[in-house]
């Protein structure tokens, strides 16, 4: 009786071609026994591992190198200088190409012959290496590609935090980048920036992204310009000549690539300023899509005033040799003396007002890490389906193949003419669905990308490149591997003798052959409800997040932006601009209501102002801030409530007649809850921090607004302050520079763009229209990420279920056909169709039932990595597990029924001829 | 073959054959003497040892020793021809020319 390692050996050993096999006979096991014997000795159970995995190489290796000799040639000098000499007539080299030209023309040939499973095949194996191939180029873009800069690992973020405001990621404001800049130790560069959209030209003016910076976030980001010189410090004193800087990108697209620009002046927010020049391409900073670049300026003299005023984000470069942590401690050593070179209230310290640093990369691409390697991990599993699927039918093509093989073997094939074969076969498909694979990915990606540019970050570098390309190469000869190793496994020596003693008659199913194809499909239906189930949680935290209430009613709502020059527009005209466009766009047909605002819900940046409330005491000394701070404040017009849909809770909205009346603002239900509890909050005044020299007056607050997401939907709103944008210019001689108007009308946006268009240029020919959208586009693009990833997880389970239950479907067919025997015998003795049916039918979804109780189990393990991306659902959501369950048995049926209705139609007295009992 | 036409041998043929220049031996018997002649660094494995064996038989610098007793399961045992010899002391000699130069650039004192 063989041990089990001498039966794994002789199952390792088949491999190898049968002249060397038989030659070597016994010595090979023995050999073999005998490594691992001393290895087990030398290191115990893990040596016994290692050696395993040795002896499959060694068998491997032999298998090829015996199979095709050129492959030793380079390393054999006899065998060399033989060809050297000419006294071999046919190199070595030429051999192995010819057996390979032979084995492609084999291939061709036998594929040809059934055009049906080829086309099956590579159909199968396109979609899972495709699929493969797509979310792998997002991962290479997104998270394995490193930033562009040089040493991009030395580049870190640094942001400040609020523990007592709940921010942990907020604004730095200029005297502290200035301080952090002078004091720090770590960094050899820090620089600041801050983006904001400019207006570029006039005739028309267009919005590209804009980034005020500092003059040392070149040296940060250490990325010289291409053409011209990057801002000095002088270029950042208040006064200086107004320059900017280029982006490539604006520089080829705007300007036709010429290289003159460089020293002339264009409009930059209606003002006239000097090209300095142009940055290489692809140059950004946080993945911000900067398209011009215009200095920061700092003005010391304001410092001790605005140290409030947060705004900026800094970019540091580690010294060499530094690395975040002694960054970081040395940021503690400075929070501790901050005090003692910027004494005062509002200055960095170790427990209220924190900074932070963190890597820049992290910061970029750290929220759709976990939802990228979740997508390639589904794609995974996709393609493991497919190759169960293709195992199976592979293994069913090996049957009929059976008499093909034995003929061959019997004509003197050794195995390993056998398995050279079916390698190339294998490769040959493989390469084939790996070309079409590359075909859908990249049709697939552009389109993903095309409709979800915005949901991921760095989405402009997701590219087919190189690496791409090799890791569809690995997974494509991985998988031809596969191909020819299965049906190898599967024909065992006595499989091949027993057909050859057979001749002609038709093999019945082994049961361990059955065993094996069942196996397959419980596995691949396991994993198709894996990730049914994690694209189901997906699909119902989407929904709920659709279904989140905004707080205003979006249907009916169109919004665009108009921007008014500073230069052009005093505050009052400002005003007045907005009030005059609000009558025209009233008056156009089909509208219902207008009105206008400064930020755009469900997702805007946060204000965080500070503000006075004359109820709650503070004995600060003047010139001092004060503690309570306002999520989001909102300078609107009359009728804003209305226009939006805003239910008022309390009080009133805002009337015309406040317009000349006292100061008037509106809260929402958080920022009474948070600041006047058990209190009435009608009648309470209140007044912006930034007011430290008591010159403004206090606002009384005359109504409760229903609270509105501004901060994302699925975050909870926070407090939020109305002020009425009419009100401004007499009382503290400012108009917001840009609003967005909401028109409500029961015309869709595309009959009204013209309109608006046309309104507004009316009013003044040269102002940029921007961002004109449907609500429901605006609320759409807030979710967007989670949208992107609901929709491929949903196309990659789709994926996996169809072919789980191709697979099912399979396997039942052949069972069907391996059984059409018996099941006539059982027919002619008076088995009625019903009870066939049902034979059949139990099977399969007994079958179906296994694979679904471990994709459950593994479901319930796995989706537990997903919790941060579910939004008001649990991992283990019931009416998922059970609606998945629904679904996968309702497959299960639909994949069972056609095989288990064509058993009913067995033919009794046709079979019994058949076989010629 | 003339000495100088000998290839450089690959370092574990050398081996096989220094193995054999002290008695037939069968495979597993080469596997073990080659393993304690270089202290556990040359470990060949089944497979690979077998190849080489039959190219070395191939190219005649080793014969198997035809068996008296021909049984089955009996193991092969392995002869190193006079070519085989001859092959083996060459390459012994151009390692030794190299060991000679380590000596003369004082790499090695003198055992």
């Amino acid at each position: 009786v063989a041990s089990p390692s001498r039966f794994l050996y002789r199952r390792f050993a088949s491999l190898l071609p049968a002249a060397f096999r038989s030659a070597a006979g016994r010595d090979l096991e023995e050999a073999a026994l005998a490594c691992l014997e001393r290895e087990r000795r030398r290191l115990g159970r893990p040596g016994v591992v290692l050696t395993w995995m040795r002896l499959l190489g060694d068998t491997f290796v032999t298998a090829v190198v015996l199979r095709w000799p050129g492959w030793l040639d380079r390393r054999d000098p006899y065998a060399r200088q033989r060809r050297l000499a000419g006294r071999d007539r046919r190199p070595a080299f030429e051999a192995f190409m010819d057996t390979i030209r032979k084995d492609l023309r084999y291939a061709l040939r036998s594929l040809r012959r059934q055009p049906g499973f080829a086309f099956v095949t590579i159909l199968t194996l396109a979609l899972g290496i495709g699929a493969n191939t797509a979310v792998f180029s997002v991962v290479n873009g997104v998270l394995l590609r490193p930033l562009p800069y040089p040493h991009p690992d030395r580049i870190e973020l640094i942001t400040s935090q609020f523990p007592d405001i709940g921010f942990d990621q907020f604004w730095i404001s200029p005297p502290e980048f200035v301080e952090y800049r002078d004091h720090n130790q770590a960094f050899e560069a820090v620089g600041a920036y801050a983006v904001r959209n400019v207006t570029l030209g006039s005739d028309p003016p267009s919005r590209p992204m804009g980034a005020l910076v500092s003059a040392e976030l070149m040296p940060a980001l250490g990325v010289p310009p291409l053409r011209g010189r990057w801002f000095t410090q002088e270029d950042t004193l208040p006064h200086a000549p107004p320059v900017v800087i280029l982006s490539y990108e604006l520089w080829q697209r705007d300007f036709g690539g010429d290289t003159a620009i460089v020293g002339r002046n264009i409009t930059v927010n209606d003002l006239q300023q000097q090209v300095v020049g142009i940055m290489p391409a692809g140059f950004d900073v946080h993945d911000s899509k900067v398209e011009i670049w215009a200095p920061l300026t700092l003005d010391p003299s304001t410092f001790s005033d605005n140290r409030g005023s947060h705004y900026l984000y800094l970019v540091g470069r580690l010294k060499d040799g530094i690395g975040i942590d002694q960054a970081r401690a040395d940021l503690q050593r400075l929070l501790e003396q901050w005090q003692t070179f910027a004494p005062g209230a509002h200055t960095p310290s170790v427990d209220r007002h924190r900074l932070r640093i963190d890597p820049l990369r992290e910061d970029i691409v750290g929220g759709v890490e976990r939802a990228l390697l979740i997508l390639q991990a589904a794609v995974g599993f996709v393609l493991l389906i497919a190759c169960a699927n293709l195992a199976n039918l592979l293994v069913a093509r090996a049957d009929a193949r059976m008499r093909e093989y034995a003929l061959r073997t019997a004509l003197g094939a050794g195995r390993g003419r056998l398995f050279s074969q079916l390698l190339v076969e294998g490769l040959l498909l493989t390469t084939v669905a790996a070309a079409a694979g590359v075909g859908l990915a990249y049709a697939g990606l552009n389109g993903l990308l095309a409709i979800n540019s915005e949901a991921i970050p760095r989405a402009a570098g997701v590219t087919i490149d190189l690496p791409v390309l090799g890791f569809t190469l690995v997974v494509a000869i991985v998988t031809g591997l596969v191909f020819a190793l299965v049906p190898l496994a599967h024909l065992g020596p006595q499989r091949i003798s027993q057909a050859v003693r057979e001749a002609g008659t038709r093999t019945t199913a082994g049961a361990s052959r059955v065993w094996m194809r069942s196996t397959l499909v419980v596995v691949e239906v396991a994993l198709a409800v894996t990730l049914v189930v994690g694209a189901g949680l997906l699909i119902r935290s989407f929904l709920n997040l659709t279904r989140v209430d905004m707080g205003f009613n979006r249907a009916n709502l169109s919004t665009f932006g108009v921007i008014l020059p500073r230069t052009a527009y005093a505050p009052q005209q400002r005003a007045d601009f907005y009030d005059r466009l609000t009558t025209r766009l009233r008056a156009l047909p089909g509208v219902e209501n207008v009105a206008a605002m400064t930020g755009l819900p469900p997702l805007r940046s946060v204000n965080a102002n500070d503000t006075d409330f004359e109820h709650i005491p503070n004995n600060r000394p003047r010139g001092e801030l004060p503690v309570e701070n306002v999520d989001f404040y909102q300078d609107v017009t009359v009728g804003y409530a209305e226009t939006m849909g805003i239910p008022v809770i309390q009080g009133r909205s805002f009337e015309r007649g406040d317009v000349g009346g006292a100061p008037v603002v509106l809260v929402n239900e958080a920022l009474v809850r948070k600041f006047f509890p058990g209190r009435d909050p009608i009648g309470g005044r209140l007044k912006p921090g930034y007011d430290m020299f008591d010159k403004e007056p206090w606002f009384t607050i005359v109504g409760v607004l229903k609270d509105v997401k501004q901060g994302g939907v699925a975050e909870a709103a926070g407090t939020e302050l109305y002020v009425l944008a009419e009100q401004e210019p007499r009382l503290f001689q400012y108009a917001p520079s840009q609003m967005n108007f909401v028109v409500r009308s029961s015309l869709p946006l595309a009959a009204l763009a013209g309109e608006f268009k046309r309104s507004v240029q009316e009013l003044d020919p040269k102002l940029p229209i921007v961002a004109m959208r449907s609500m429901d586009d605006v609320v759409g693009v807030s979710i967007a990420r989670p949208r992107f990833l609901t929709m491929l997880l949903g196309i990659f389970a789709g994926l996996a279920l169809l072919l789980a239950a191709v697979g099912t479907y399979g396997i039942l067919a052949y069972l069907v056909a391996e059984r059409r025997h018996e099941i006539g015998i059982r027919m002619a003795l008076g088995a009625d169709r019903g009870r066939i049916m049902r034979l059949v039918l139990v099977r399969g979804l007994a079958l179906s039932a296994a694979g679904l109780a471990i994709g459950l189990a593994s479901a319930v393990a796995l989706t537990r990595v997903m919790a941060s991306l579910l939004f008001n659902v649990a991992p283990t959501d019931p009416a998922t597990l059970a609606g998945v369950t629904a679904v996968i048995s309702l497959v299960a049926a639909g994949a069972c029924i056609i095989p288990a209705w064509r058993a009913t139609r067995v033919d009794p007295l046709v079979v019994l001829r058949d076989t010629g009992a | 073959m003339a000495s100088r036409d000998i290839p450089t041998l690959p370092p574990h043929w050398f081996q096989i054959l220094l193995a054999l220049a002290d008695g037939d031996l069968h495979g597993l018997g080469i596997m073990n003497a080659v393993l304690d002649e270089t202290q556990g660094a040359t470990r060949l494995w089944p497979g690979m040892l077998y190849r080489n064996l039959d190219r070395l038989v191939e190219e005649g610098l080793i014969a198997e020793v035809p068996s008296s007793t021909p049984e089955a399961g009996r193991p092969r045992y392995f002869r190193l021809t006079a070519a085989g010899r001859r092959a083996c002391a060459a390459e012994a000699k151009r390692l030794a020319g190299f060991v000679e130069t380590a000596r003369t650039r004082r790499l090695l004192r003198k055992s």
